[in-house]
């Protein structure tokens, strides 16, 4: 965790989320809307691509509960690849749970496994568990060092 | 003096005159036409009945589900449809389902199928907020769904978007979107 405990973490809720799909099904009671086929959403850095993507709204009109991604899920955010069967982007608490399938996080050449991983995105940080069947593996390699950068 | 012989030819020619006079006017006359009785104005000859604020209503088990009023109605006898112009179709609000206003600039109501068919700038707004627009709209009264496959224009809460080809399932009130589905979601 970085030494200043933790980065102000950014209210992403009010971002736009731009949305392209094959399909779109909406109740008119307004609760949640459900995309389709080859789903690719954006919310400021944030591109999750999914089979299904469901946005829930919450009570208050103006305001998306939580967004929930099914299938095939990729979510990028710059150098950062999350994917995961299923995943719930909650772009008010900055922070994306991914569950189902292989959960995997990488940055750059580093990756993490587990059973269920929640990644802060503003922390630059993930919280992995697992359990007998998905243990936690992670793989980071050390940055080569560059010649003037020799051991003391 | 003048001689008896010349007042006779005055008298022949006065006659001959008047005589060709007589028959050109009844000639002239003849000639116009008839004058048009009175049609009503822009009443296509295979129209049997032209209605003025026509209004049409559906009812089901009692309960009235929508109406129609249109600002103008011609029925055709032989078939069983009238074409409307001026549409305002209102669905009434029932248990689990809102209101659903529709209006469109003309379209045909079926008395047999029930079915309807907008054309012509369609806009819809509900109870809840939904408001879409269109140019061609079917309402299929079997089903209790619209459907189009026109490109399509919907706004609902912070959702607006565009797709192509929409079916509305009234009784559900769901609404599904068939192609090319772009969608923004902000704060209004």
């Amino acid at each position: 965790a970085p030494a200043d405990g933790g980065v102000s973490r950014k209210d992403r809720s009010n971002l736009p989320i731009t949305i392209k799909a094959s399909q779109l099904t909406a109740d008119n009671k307004g609760k949640k809307a459900v995309f389709t086929g080859k789903v690719v959403a954006k919310q400021g850095d944030i591109t999750i691509f999914s089979d299904k993507l469901t946005i829930h709204y919450g009570t208050n009109k103006n305001e998306v509960e939580k967004i929930e991604a099914d299938g095939n899920v990729r979510i990028v955010q710059e150098n950062r690849v999350g994917s995961a069967a299923h995943a719930v982007y909650d772009s008010k608490e900055g922070k994306i749970t991914l569950s189902g399938g292989t959960p995997r996080v990488t940055q750059g050449a580093d990756s993490t496994t587990g059973k269920i991983i929640t990644y802060l995105i503003d922390d630059e940080r993930s919280t992995v568990t697992g359990d007998a069947g998905a243990p936690v593996v992670t793989i980071i390699h050390p940055r080569e060092r560059k010649n003037n950068d020799a051991p003391r | 003096m003048v001689s008896s012989r010349n007042i006779r030819l005055a008298l022949a020619l006065l006659v001959v005159t008047a005589v060709i006079g007589i028959v050109a006017a009844i000639f002239l006359n003849g000639s116009k036409p008839a004058p048009s009785e009175p049609v009503s104005p822009q009443t296509p000859r295979n129209v049997d009945l032209a209605l003025r604020d026509a209004r049409f209503t559906e009812v089901r088990n009692g309960a009235t589900v929508w109406t129609i009023v249109a600002e103008r109605a011609e029925y055709i006898k032989e078939g069983e449809v009238a074409n409307l112009s001026g549409i305002r179709m209102l669905f009434v609000k029932r248990p689990g389902t809102g209101n659903i206003t529709v209006t469109a600039e003309r379209g045909t109501y079926s008395t047999k199928s029930r079915n309807v068919t907008l054309r012509g700038t369609v806009h819809m707004t509900t109870d809840s907020g939904i408001v879409f627009d269109t140019e061609t709209l079917d309402y299929h009264a079997a089903t209790s769904r619209f459907v189009t496959n026109d490109s399509v224009t919907f706004r609902q809460q912070r959702m607006t978007l565009t797709a192509r080809g929409m079916d509305l399932d009234v009784d559900g009130q769901v609404v599904r979107f068939h192609s090319a589905v772009d969608a923004i979601v902000k704060r209004r």
